[in-house]
C-alpha cells in the first residue's frame, strides 16, 4: 500500500468512525451471540464436568437385586479399568420432621466417590446424626438442629436397616449426583423420593452393600458427555456386565447352598431344641423332686437344729457344774497349798532350830575348847606352880615332860589327823572330817570349860577365875561360831556328802576320843604325880580335873545333844521328804485344776462354737427356705419358659418350611451396571445442554445473517460514495487490488476488532447467564466456567471475518469493473418505477401524496427493504420467542393446574389403610374420588427407550372427568375411560411415537411387565400419566387396585382453610401425605422462575439487534438521500415533516417486519419449545396473543428508538448539501 | 417606495479555529417587486452565502435581511422553514428532483406544504411539460428536468424565486432556454427572480445587476434595457 493511500485508509476510518464502529459492533454482536451461545453447551458441560471431578463422581455404579456382597465388590475391584471402588448402602424410608411425611433415600457417607458438598452445618460425627439435601430445606420443617425420626415404608422392621430411628439433622449438603430436584421413584410412599439424608456407614444394619459407586481410570480427565468420555468408560461397563453377569449365578448357588445349609442348621437347631425341651422338661422335673427333697432336707436339718440347741443346753449344765467341782477343788488345794506353807513353816522352824542346836553344839564345842585352853592354862598355871617347886620339878618336869610327849603325840598325831583332815578337805571329805575333829575338840573343851564355869558359878569362890573362864568360854564361844560359820557354809556340800562324810568323821572322832582318853590318863598320872609333887597345887589340880570332868560332861551333853540333832535333822529330813511330796502333790493337783480349766474352757468354746454353727445353722435353714422358695419360682419360670420355648419351637418350624417354600421360589438375583445415564440429574443437564445448542444453532445465525448484511450494506455504502475516489485513483493507475484493499482492510480492521470483542465477551457474558438460569433449576451446581472455546472463537471469528470481506468484495467488485470515466461521472441515478399499487389505479389515486412517496420509496431500495423487514422481524420473532416461552411454561402451571387438574388436594394413603376412614368428619369437603396412583415405566415393545410415568386409576371412572380433564389438546374432544385400553398423556405419545390403537408396556416396580392399547391422548404438561379403568386394571393384574390416593374437592375456602384442611387430615392415622395442588402450582411457579432470565436475555439481544440494524440501515438511508432530505428541508417541510417523510418508511417497514416476525416467531417459537422442553414436561405450544402485543409493542418501540436517535441526525443535514453537486 | 428585498450591512462570519472568516462582508442592496435580478460573481465571492441567507436556509451574523417589508435576519428555524415554504421558491443547480417521484409528483411535493398552491398542471403546462408531467426524472433531459424544478418552486406560488446557478449543469441552448422560461416567468407573472451565476455574460438580462467581490457588493447596476435572452451569447 502506498503512503498516501494509508494516509487515505486512517483518514477515512477517522472521518466514517461511525460506519466503522457499526460494523464493528454488528459484528460484535453477531460474533458474541455466535460464540456465546454456541460456547453455552460446552461451557454447560465443562462446569458440569468439573463439579462431578470435585465431587469425585461416579463413572459407573453397580446394584444387585440381592445387594452387593465382599466377593462382588473384591471382583470388581479387579476388574481392569477401575480406578476406585466404593460400595454404599442406600435405602427409602419414611421420614418425618413434624407431622408431614416424606419419602426420602437413606445414603451411607461416602469417603471417595460422590463426595457430598457441605453447605450448611457440619457432617454427622456421633451416632443419631445425620445431614440432609439441600432440597429439604423448601419444607419449612427441615432445619439444622432439628430431629428426622424415620421409619420404615414396608412391613420391614426398620432397625433391620438402620441403628437408629431419630437423627439430629447437623448439616445440609448437595450432591453432583442431584443436581435438580429430581429424586427419583421408589416402592414405599407416594412412590416419588421428595429427598435424601446422609448417615455414616455404620449406622446401617443392613447385612450387604447395596450399591457400589466406581470411577474409571482415565474417565476424570475426560469431559463428561464427550464421546472420548464415552469411549473410555464404555469398555470398561461392558466388563462389568459380564463381570456381574457371572457372579448372578454363582451368588445364587451360595445363596441356595447356604440357604440349604441354614435350613438343615434350623433343622438340627430345631431338633436340638425339641431335645432341649425335653431335657428341660426332665430339668424340671428332677428340679422339682430336688426341691421336694430340699423340703425334705430342710426338715430335718430342722430336727437337727433343734437336737443341737437341746445338746447345747446340757453341756452348758455340766459345763457349770465343772465350774462348780473345780472352785471346790481349788479350794480344796489352796487348804492344802496353806497347810503345805504351814508345814514349810514348821520346817523352816525347825531347820531354824536345828541350826540354833548347831550353832549352840557349836558353842558348846567352842566352850569345850575353850574349856581344854583353861585346862591347858590351868595346866601351864600349874607348871609354874612346879617350877616354885624346884624340888618336885625333875620328878613332876619328867612326869610332865613324859605326860607332855604322850600329849604331844596324841598331839601330833591329832595334828597329823587334823592334817590328813585338811589334806582331805580337797577331796571334799577332808574339810569336813577336819571341821568335825576341830568342832569335837573344840566342844569338848566347851564342855570343859562349861563344866568349869558351872563348877565355879556353884562354887562362887573364885570369882576372878570364873571371870577369866567366863571370858574363855565366851572366846571359845567365839570360835565355835566361828567354826560353825565354816560348817554353815560348807552346809551344802556336807548335805551332799553327809553320809560319806560322816564314817570318816566318827572314825575320826573315836580316834580322837582315844587319844582324849589316853591324854586324860596321862594328865591323870601327870596330876598324881604333881599332887604328889605338889601338894599346895593339890586343889588346882583337883579344879583341873574337875574342870576337865565339867568337861567331859558338856561333852556328853554335847554329844546328846547331837544325837538329839541328828534325829532331828533325820526327822527333818523325812519331814522335808513329806513337804517335798506333799508340795508334789499340790502341784499335781494344781495341775489337774489346771487341766480341768483348760478342758472346762474347750468346752466352753467348743459349746460357743457349736452355738454359732447352731446359729449358722439356723440362718442356713433360713436361706435353705428361701432358696426353696427361690426355686420354686424357678421351676414356675422353667416351666414358663419351656412353654415359650414349645411356641418358639413351633414358630422356627413354621420359619423353617417359610424358609423352605422361600428358597424353592428363590430367584436368580440380578445385577444391573449403570453408568451415568442413570443419573436422572446428570442426564437431563446433557439434554439441558445439548437444547442450548439447538437453540444456539439458530439464534445466532440470524444475528450471523443480519451482520453479514448489514456490513454487507455499509460497505457498498462506502464504495459507493467513494466511486469519484476510485475513479481517479484508477485513472492514475492504480491497480484494482490497492484500490480494493483500502475497502477490503477497512472490513477487515472493523471485523476483526468486533469480532474479538464479540468472542470474548460473547463467550463471557452469554454462557454466564445462561447457566445462571439453569442453575435455578440444577441449584446444587456450584460453579460455572465460561472459558474461551478454541473451537468457536476461531470458527465466529474466522466466519464473521471472511463474511464481511466477501461482503466487502462484492461492494467492490461492482465499482471495479466499472472503467474511470464512467466513475467519474456521478452514478446515473435509479430510475423511478411504477410500482404494482399504481396500477390499480382505483386504490392509487386514494392514497395521498405522502403515502405514494413512501410505498415507491419502499419498492424502490429493495435491499434496504427486505434487510429492515428481516432485523425487525428477527427483533420481533426473538421476543416472540421470549414471551412465548414463559407462556409456553406457565401454561404448564395454568393449563395443567387451571383445566387439566381440577380437584384441589390429593391425599396419599398408607399402603393397606382404607380411604373411607380418613375423609370421615372434614367439612368443607366438597366431593372425593378415590384413586389408585403408582410408578410405572412406560415403553414400546420394540423400542428401547423407557420414560418414568404414573398410572392413576379412579375408583369411579364417569366422575373421573371432574378431577381430571381428559381431553384432546388440539380437537378438545374429551375422552371417556373404557375398559380396553389406556389413555396416554400427549407428552408421552409423542416420546414414544405412538398412535391411536398402537400398544404400550407398563412395567410396574415389584410387578410383571402389561402390555395395553392406547385409546386417546390427553392434554398434560407436566409428568406422564396413564389413565386407566379400574376394569382394565383388575383384567391386567388379577386384583382389584388399592385406593392409596383420594382426589379432593374443597368447597370455595381461603388459603387459611385449606392448610388447616390439610393439617387436619395429616393427623389422620393412614395419611401419607398431602398434595395441594395451589401449593404445587406456586412451586412450579417459582421453579420456572428461571426461565424469565432467558427471556430477557432473548429480548435484550431482540432489542440490541432490532436497535443495530434500524439505525444502521437508516443511516445508510439518511446518508444516500441527504441530498434528497436537504432538498425538501429546502423546500419548506419543517423538520417534523421531514423526520415524517423518512419515518413513515420506517413505520411502514416495522409494521412489515413485525408481520414477518409473528410468522418466523411462531416458527422459532415452536422449534425452540420443542427442542428445550424436558421429557417429563411438555410445554404449552401456543403463543398468547398478548405475548405478541408485547412483542410488536417492544419492536415498534425499539424502531421509534432508533428513529428517536435519527432525528438529530436528520436535523443536521444542512441544506447547503442540496447545492452541491451530485458526487 | 420600499424595495421589496433590502440587505443592510449583511455580514456571515465563519469560525475556523481562531480564524474568522467573513463569507459575506457587509452586504447591502435593494431590490424591487418584479425584478429580474442577476447576482453574479466569481466563484467564492460569497454570492451563493447571500443566496443562502436570501434564501432562509441560512442567517446572517449580522445585518438587516428584509424581505416584503419583513426581516428575517432574526427568525428561528421554524420561522425560516415557513418563510422558504411560502415565501420562497428554489431552483437548483442539480435540480434536485426526487427521483423517485414524476415531475407531475415533484411539483406536489412543493405544493402540498404551501398556503396558496397553483394547479402542478397548470404549472408544468405552463413551463412546457404538460406531456411529460408522469414521467419520473431519469426519464428526463436536463433541461426538462430543470424544468420541472423551475415547476415546483413555481407551484408554491412564492414570492420571490431564487436560481442558483440554473444553467450550470445545462448546455447552452438548454441553459437559454431555461433563462428564457424565467425571465418570461418574471415578466408575465410578475414574479421576483433573483438568478445567481459566475457567468457574467448573462448579466444584461437582466433588471439589476449586483455584482460582489470578495464578500462584498463590488457594483450594483441598474438595467433600463434588458436585453432579452435569444439575443445574449457567450
Amino acid at each position: 500500500m502506498k503512503k498516501s493511500m494509508r494516509k487515505d485508509f486512517l483518514r477515512e476510518i477517522k472521518k466514517s468512525w461511525n460506519r466503522f464502529l457499526s460494523i464493528l459492533v454488528i459484528v460484535a454482536l453477531g460474533v458474541a451471540f455466535f460464540a456465546g451461545i454456541r460456547s453455552a453447551s460446552p461451557d454447560m458441560k465443562l462446569s458440569a464436568d468439573r463439579y462431578y471431578d470435585k465431587e469425585n463422581m461416579m463413572d459407573l455404579r453397580v446394584l444387585g437385586t440381592w445387594g452387593l456382597n465382599e466377593d462382588d465388590i473384591e471382583g470388581l475391584e479387579k476388574i481392569e479399568g477401575i480406578e476406585e471402588i466404593e460400595p454404599v448402602y442406600s435405602y427409602d424410608v419414611m421420614g418425618q420432621v413434624n407431622d408431614n411425611q416424606y419419602v426420602l433415600k437413606a445414603y451411607s457417607e461416602t469417603e471417595t466417590i460422590n463426595k457430598m458438598k457441605l453447605l450448611n452445618g457440619r457432617m454427622p460425627e456421633k451416632e443419631g446424626e445425620c445431614v440432609i439435601d439441600s432440597l429439604l430445606l423448601r419444607n419449612e420443617e427441615f432445619q439444622i438442629g432439628k430431629t428426622l425420626t424415620v421409619q420404615s415404608g414396608t412391613e420391614e422392621d426398620i432397625h433391620d436397616v438402620l441403628k437408629n430411628t431419630e437423627y439430629k439433622i447437623v448439616g445440609v449438603v448437595s450432591s453432583a449426583m442431584y443436581m435438580d430436584v429430581e429424586r427419583g421413584s421408589t416402592t414405599i410412599g407416594n412412590g416419588k423420593i421428595d429427598g435424601y439424608f446422609v448417615i455414616p456407614k455404620e449406622e446401617f444394619t443392613l447385612g450387604v452393600y447395596t450399591e457400589a459407586y466406581m470411577t474409571v481410570t482415565g474417565a476424570k480427565e475426560q469431559v463428561a458427555y464427550s464421546k472420548e468420555y464415552d469411549a473410555c468408560v464404555e469398555p470398561v461397563k461392558k466388563q462389568v456386565e459380564d463381570y456381574v453377569k457371572t457372579r448372578e449365578e454363582l451368588r445364587y448357588d451360595d445363596t441356595i447352598k447356604e440357604a440349604k445349609e441354614k435350613i438343615q442348621e434350623g433343622e438340627q437347631e430345631v431338633k436340638d431344641g425339641q431335645q432341649e425341651l425335653l431335657d428341660g422338661k426332665e430339668e424340671v422335673k428332677k428340679a422339682e423332686q430336688e426341691l421336694l427333697d430340699g423340703k425334705q432336707e430342710l426338715e430335718d436339718r430342722k430336727q437337727e437344729v433343734t437336737e443341737a440347741k437341746a445338746q447345747l443346753l446340757d453341756g452348758e449344765e455340766q459345763i457349770k457344774k465343772g465350774e462348780e467341782s473345780l472352785l471346790t477343788a481349788k479350794q480344796q488345794l489352796e487348804q492344802q497349798k496353806e497347810q503345805l506353807l504351814d508345814g514349810k513353816e514348821q520346817l523352816e522352824k525347825a531347820k531354824k532350830q536345828l541350826k540354833e542346836g548347831e550353832k549352840e553344839i557349836s558353842k558348846g564345842k567352842e566352850q569345850i575348847k575353850e574349856g581344854e585352853e583353861e585346862v591347858k592354862k590351868s595346866e601351864t598355871q600349874l607348871k609354874e606352880g612346879q617350877k616354885e617347886y624346884e624340888q618336885n620339878k625333875q620328878k613332876a618336869e619328867l612326869a610332865l615332860e613324859q605326860a607332855k610327849q604322850e600329849l604331844d603325840s596324841a598331839k601330833e598325831k591329832l595334828d597329823q589327823g587334823m592334817k590328813a583332815y585338811e589334806e582331805q578337805e580337797n577331796s571334799a571329805l577332808a574339810p569336813v572330817i577336819k571341821a568335825k575333829e576341830q568342832l569335837t575338840v573344840k566342844k569338848e573343851q566347851l564342855a570343859e570349860l562349861e563344866e568349869q564355869i558351872k563348877a565355879l558359878e556353884q562354887t562362887e569362890s573364885n570369882h576372878e577365875q570364873l571371870e577369866a573362864l567366863k571370858k574363855q568360854y565366851e572366846a571359845q564361844q567365839k570360835e565355835i561360831q566361828s567354826g560353825e560359820q565354816v560348817i554353815a557354809q560348807q552346809e551344802t556340800a556336807i548335805k551332799e556328802q553327809l553320809a560319806a562324810a560322816k564314817a570318816p568323821l566318827l572314825e575320826a572322832q573315836a580316834k580322837y576320843e582315844t587319844g582324849l582318853a589316853e591324854y586324860n590318863e596321862q594328865s591323870k598320872t601327870t596330876k598324881e604325880q604333881l599332887k604328889k609333887a605338889k601338894t599346895e597345887l593339890l586343889s588346882g589340880q583337883q579344879k583341873i580335873e574337875e574342870v576337865k570332868q565339867q568337861l567331859l560332861t558338856s561333852k556328853e551333853t554335847i554329844e546328846k545333844k547331837e544325837e538329839q540333832l541328828k534325829k532331828a535333822k533325820a526327822e527333818l529330813t523325812s519331814k522335808e521328804k513329806e513337804l517335798k511330796e506333799g508340795e508334789e502333790k499340790l502341784t499335781a493337783g494344781e495341775n489337774t485344776i489346771r487341766e480341768n480349766e483348760e478342758t472346762l474352757k474347750i468346752s466352753k468354746q467348743e459349746i460357743e462354737t457349736n452355738r454359732q454353727k447352731l446359729l449358722d445353722a439356723e440362718t442356713e435353714l433360713e436361706k435353705g427356705e428361701q432358696q426353696l422358695k427361690d426355686g420354686e419360682q424357678e421351676i414356675k419360670d422353667a416351666k414358663q419358659e419351656l412353654k415359650k420355648g414349645e411356641k418358639e419351637l413351633e414358630d422356627a418350624k413354621i420359619e423353617l418350611a417359610d424358609a423352605k417354600d422361600e428358597l424353592a421360589d428363590l430367584e436368580v438375583p440380578e445385577y444391573y451396571a449403570f453408568d451415568r445415564g442413570a443419573i436422572i440429574s446428570a442426564v437431563s443437564f446433557g439434554n439441558d445442554a445439548d437444547r442450548i445448542k439447538a437453540i444456539g444453532q439458530v439464534f445466532p445465525a440470524i444475528f450471523f445473517l443480519v451482520a453479514a448484511l448489514v456490513s454487507l450494506t455499509t460497505m457498498t455504502r462506502m464504495v459507493e460514495s467513494d466511486r469519484t475516489q476510485i475513479g481517479t485513483l484508477k485513472a492514475l493507475g492504480y491497480g484494482k487490488f490497492s484500490i480494493a484493499m483500502k475497502y477490503l482492510l477497512y472490513a477487515f480492521f472493523a471485523s476483526l476488532i468486533g469480532s474479538l470483542i464479540g468472542m470474548v465477551a460473547g463467550q463471557k457474558i452469554l454462557p454466564s447467564i445462561i447457566m445462571n438460569a439453569y442453575k435455578m433449576m440444577y441449584q446444587t451446581l456450584p460453579e460455572t466456567y465460561s472459558p474461551l472455546n478454541a473451537y468457536y472463537s476461531i470458527t465466529s471469528c474466522l466466519v464473521a471475518i471472511i463474511t464481511i470481506l466477501i461482503a466487502t468484495s462484492f461492494a467492490c467488485m461492482k465499482e471495479l469493473h466499472e472503467v474511470p470515466a464512467g466513475l467519474m461521472r456521478p452514478v446515473a441515478p435509479k430510475i423511478g418505477k411504477r410500482v404494482v399499487l399504481e396500477r390499480i389505479s382505483f386504490l392509487w389515486n386514494r392514497l395521498n401524496f405522502t403515502t405514494k412517496v413512501t410505498i415507491r420509496n419502499l419498492f424502490r431500495y429493495k435491499k434496504r427493504f427486505f434487510m429492515t423487514v428481516f432485523g425487525i422481524g428477527g427483533c420481533m420473532a426473538l421476543i416472540i420467542v421470549g414471551f412465548g416461552l414463559q407462556d409456553s411454561i406457565f401454561s404448564i402451571v395454568n393449563k395443567q393446574y387451571g383445566e387439566i387438574i381440577k380437584y384441589d388436594m390429593a391425599v396419599s394413603i398408607k399402603e393397606g389403610k382404607k380411604t373411607e376412614k380418613v375423609l370421615e368428619g372434614q367439612s368443607q369437603i366438597a366431593d372425593s374420588l378415590n384413586t389408585h396412583q403408582v410408578s410405572v415405566d412406560v415403553g414400546t415393545q420394540n423400542e428401547g427407550k423407557i420414560y418414568e410415568g404414573y398410572v392413576i386409576i379412579p375408583e369411579d371412572k364417569e366422575r373421573f372427568g371432574d378431577y381430571i380433564q381428559l381431553q384432546n389438546r388440539k380437537s378438545k374432544e374429551t375422552y371417556e375411560l373404557s375398559d380396553q385400553g389406556v389413555i396416554l398423556s400427549e407428552k408421552l405419545q409423542r416420546l414414544l411415537g405412538l398412535e391411536i390403537g398402537d400398544e404400550i408396556t407398563i412395567k410396574q416396580e415389584g410387578k410383571e411387565q402389561k402390555t395395553v392399547v392406547v385409546e386417546g391422548f390427553t392434554e398434560n404438561y407436566l409428568y406422564h400419566y396413564i389413565y386407566m379403568s379400574p376394569q382394565l386394571y383388575e383384567s391386567l393384574y388379577g386384583a382389584k387396585p388399592d385406593w392409596n390416593q383420594i382426589l379432593l374437592k374443597t368447597e370455595q375456602v381461603s388459603e387459611e382453610q385449606r392448610n388447616t384442611l390439610a393439617e387436619h387430615l395429616l393427623k389422620q392415622s393412614g395419611v401419607n401425605s398431602i398434595t395441594q395442588i395451589a401449593e404445587s402450582k406456586s412451586s412450579v411457579n417459582r421453579m420456572l422462575e428461571g426461565m424469565d432470565i432467558i427471556i430477557v436475555v432473548l429480548v435484550v439481544s431482540a432489542g440490541a439487534l432490532a436497535f443495530v440494524v434500524l439505525y444502521n440501515l437508516n443511516n445508510i438511508n439518511i446518508s444516500e438521500r441527504k441530498r434528497e432530505l436537504a432538498t425538501i428541508k429546502v423546500l419548506g417541510f419543517y423538520d417534523v415533516e421531514t423526520a415524517e417523510y423518512v419515518y413513515r418508511e420506517n413505520v411502514i417497514l416495522t409494521i412489515i417486519g413485525i408481520g414477518v416476525g409473528v410468522f418466523l416467531g411462531i416458527f422459532l417459537h415452536r422449534y425452540v419449545v420443542v427442542t428445550a422442553e424436558l421429557d417429563m414436561m411438555m410445554l404449552g405450544r401456543e403463543v398468547k396473543p398478548l405475548s405478541f402485543v408485547y412483542a410488536g409493542l417492544l419492536t415498534i418501540g425499539f424502531s421509534m428508538f432508533v428513529n428517536f436517535v435519527l432525528y438529530f441526525k436528520l436535523k443536521k443535514i444542512d441544506m447547503v448539501e442540496s447545492l452541491k453537486s451530485v458526487e | 417606495m420600499t424595495a421589496f428585498v433590502e440587505l443592510n450591512n449583511v455580514m456571515k462570519t465563519y469560525k475556523m479555529g481562531e480564524v474568522e472568516i467573513h463569507a459575506v462582508d457587509g452586504v447591502s442592496f435593494q431590490i424591487e417587486k418584479g425584478e429580474f435580478v442577476v447576482i453574479v460573481g466569481p466563484s467564492g465571492a460569497g454570492k451563493t452565502t447571500v443566496l443562502n441567507i436570501l434564501g432562509g436556509m441560512d442567517s446572517a451574523t449580522s445585518g438587516k435581511v428584509i424581505v416584503g417589508g419583513t426581516d428575517i435576519s432574526h427568525y428561528q428555524a421554524k420561522q425560516l422553514t415557513a418563510y422558504r415554504r411560502n415565501e420562497i421558491g428554489f431552483v437548483f443547480q442539480f435540480y434536485n428532483l426526487v427521483q423517485n417521484l414524476t415531475a407531475k409528483e415533484n411539483v406536489e411535493l412543493a405544493t402540498q406544504i404551501s398556503k396558496q398552491p397553483l394547479d402542478p398542471v397548470k404549472v408544468l403546462t405552463l413551463v412546457g411539460l404538460k406531456e411529460r408531467m408522469n414521467n419520473f426524472p431519469a426519464q428526463l433531459s436536463g433541461g426538462e428536468q430543470q424544468r420541472v424544478a423551475i415547476a415546483r418552486a413555481l407551484a408554491k406560488n412564492p414570492k420571490l424565486l431564487l436560481c442558483d446557478e440554473p444553467t450550470g449543469a445545462l448546455d447552452y441552448a438548454t441553459g437559454k432556454a431555461i433563462l428564457k422560461l424565467l425571465q418570461d416567468t418574471c415578466r408575465e407573472q410578475g414574479m421576483t427572480v433573483i438568478v445567481i451565476t459566475h457567468n457574467s455574460a448573462i448579466a444584461p438580462m437582466a433588471d439589476r445587476i449586483i455584482r460582489i467581490k470578495n464578500g462584498k457588493v463590488d457594483s450594483m447596476e441598474q438595467n433600463e434595457t434588458p436585453i432579452p435572452v435569444e439575443e445574449i451569447e457567450w
